[in-house]
């Protein structure tokens, strides 16, 4: 089964679970900045969870499907044509040869993932299939989806799943926190004052990492540690005090202080912030 | 001393040391390969550093406690050094390649030959990789050459570029922002470095001069790992 990318949005690009193998070599994590979403899409497809999907940034563009085949969009807010006739995010549908499929701008959140019922052929680079772009690796050859690409679907075994619950995605946009290890090195209660502070989300974030700002907190310093293991989610706090949240492409280690530790589970309510988003953090502990 | 500290609900940073040495580093080794081993058992990932290491883990199949409770069983053993493993990489110091030749001149108050000369004739030990794919960590630089990285960091630093800061000099195997002060340039195949496992934790790296006249030899230049005779 086949499917042509006839336009693109901000930037589509295949993405899974990520890798985790190669982090002793460098290799960064990778894979779906909300991760979530793409374990929730291949259930609704009965795919294996660490299948791809196409993720996109703010609008998908428009995918023209050469045959018949099952897919669903996993996303809030994205408005959603099939041949021009408006059709529903979070289920499964069916296209037939010749379909066009629209997925436009979403004002709510950064990311939505198109899925298919099957396997996207894809290049697997460390046991992933997700697209790291900084060395042209995994994914399509190694890059975002552009115009003409035609995206390869074979049969993948099908997967019962009983617990499919779309209310796990929903968006509060409250991240729970946890303090980092290098907390300490910073006046006492500030970790408190961080989660009195209110953050946004400015334009300097990508699959890397999100620079955020706070309204009247900075937590200037000037020490520096040796640099050592960091994680998606992990808030940096460089020297000019405005802190970092890494994401999915985070490098494996850093030499900022590490103050404090996103939850696991609400790390996709940081990605899908959109730059000037107002972000508030919870204590975790 | 071994210090443990949650990093998030999915991860834990074993502390073992504060300085940049061999018997910590041989430490941080054993931890990582214990905890290779128990890749099926819950550890998900494992990212060795200077004096820690970091393991991400599936809280479903296993729990903190359970992990600080390896660490401080098993944090305090080093291992044997064993094999010694050398990767040689070809690196040309031309001042085309040397974007901080001029600075690094003043800070160590040496001759260009000075330089190239000292920091070739080492072999220096990889303490872990990290940062971007393939980054090595090197340690046991000559302290005449010590710099402080730059005060504002380079938006693009080149492909193959050695840099120094403070005690620790490294190559960038991609284009990537970047701090630290370019000395030059390694040549050789990168896509061939990226694609494999050239140069692993524990490692020593030796980079060799090579002249701007030579660059068209070294293009294809594929590293490999060779033991060391002691």
């Amino acid at each position: 089964m086949k499917v042509r990318v006839l336009k693109t949005g901000v930037s589509s690009s295949l993405q899974d679970l990520g890798r985790h193998a190669g982090l002793a070599n460098g290799i960064p994590i990778g894979g779906a900045m909300d991760k979530n979403s793409v374990v929730f899409l291949n259930k609704l497809l009965g795919n294996p969870i660490t299948n791809p999907c196409i993720e996109c940034v703010l609008n998908g563009g428009v995918f023209e499907f050469v045959e018949t085949l099952k897919f669903a969009v996993v996303g809030t807010g994205n408005k959603i044509l099939l041949n021009n006739k408006k059709v529903n995010m979070n289920t499964v549908l069916v296209a037939n040869r010749g379909d066009q499929l629209k997925i436009s701008m979403s004002s709510i959140n950064r990311y939505c993932y198109l899925g298919f019922k099957g396997l996207i052929k894809a290049e697997e680079y460390w046991g992933s299939y997700g697209t790291y772009e900084p060395i042209g690796k995994g994914g399509y050859n190694g890059r975002a989806l552009i115009k003409g690409d035609v995206l390869e679907v074979k049969s993948s075994p099908e997967v019962p799943y009983a617990d499919i619950n779309i209310r796990e995605l929903l968006q509060i946009k409250e991240a729970r926190v946890f303090p980092g290890p290098e907390i300490n090195l910073f006046p006492n209660g500030a970790f408190k004052e961080f989660l009195n502070a209110q953050y946004k989300v400015t334009a300097e974030s990508n699959r890397m990492g999100y620079r955020l700002v706070g309204t009247n907190v900075k937590f200037t310093h000037d020490f520096s540690i040796l640099s050592t293991g960091v994680i998606p989610g992990t808030i940096q706090m460089p020297p000019s005090g405005d802190p970092i949240v890494l994401m999915a492409d985070s490098p494996s280690t850093g030499g900022y202080p590490r103050f404090a530790v996103v939850h696991s589970e609400d790390l996709r309510i940081v990605a899908n912030a959109l730059p000037g988003e107002k972000i508030k953090f919870i204590d975790a502990s | 001393m071994v210090n443990v500290k949650p990093l998030g609900n999915t991860a834990i940073t074993i502390i073992v040391g504060d300085q940049i040495d061999l018997s910590t580093h041989l430490i941080v080794k054993r931890l990582y390969n214990k905890f290779r081993e128990m890749g099926r058992k819950g550890v998900v990932g494992v990212i060795p550093s200077y004096t820690s290491l970091t393991v991400l883990y599936e809280p479903k199949l296993i729990s903190y406690t359970n992990l600080s409770e390896i660490a401080l069983e098993h944090g305090g053993e080093k291992i044997e050094e064993g094999v010694r493993f050398e990767v040689k990489i070809p690196v040309c110091y031309d001042k085309e390649f040397a974007l901080d030749q001029d600075a690094y001149m003043k800070h160590t108050v040496m001759s260009w030959e000075q330089i190239i000369a000292a920091h070739s004739s080492r072999s220096y030990l990889v303490y872990f990789l990290g940062f971007v794919p393939g980054f090595p960590y090197l340690g046991g630089l000559n302290n005449a050459l010590v710099m402080p990285r730059k005060k504002t960091p380079r938006l693009k630093v080149p492909q193959g570029s050695i840099g120094v800061a403070d005690v620790q000099t490294g190559m960038y195997p991609v284009e990537i922002p970047g701090g630290w002060q370019i000395i030059g340039r390694a040549i050789m195949d990168f896509d061939y470095y990226l694609s494999n496992e050239c140069v692993l934790m524990g490692d020593y790296i030796k980079f060799f001069p090579i002249r701007k006249s030579e660059i068209a030899d070294y293009k294809d230049y594929q590293v490999k790992r060779e033991t060391i005779e002691s």
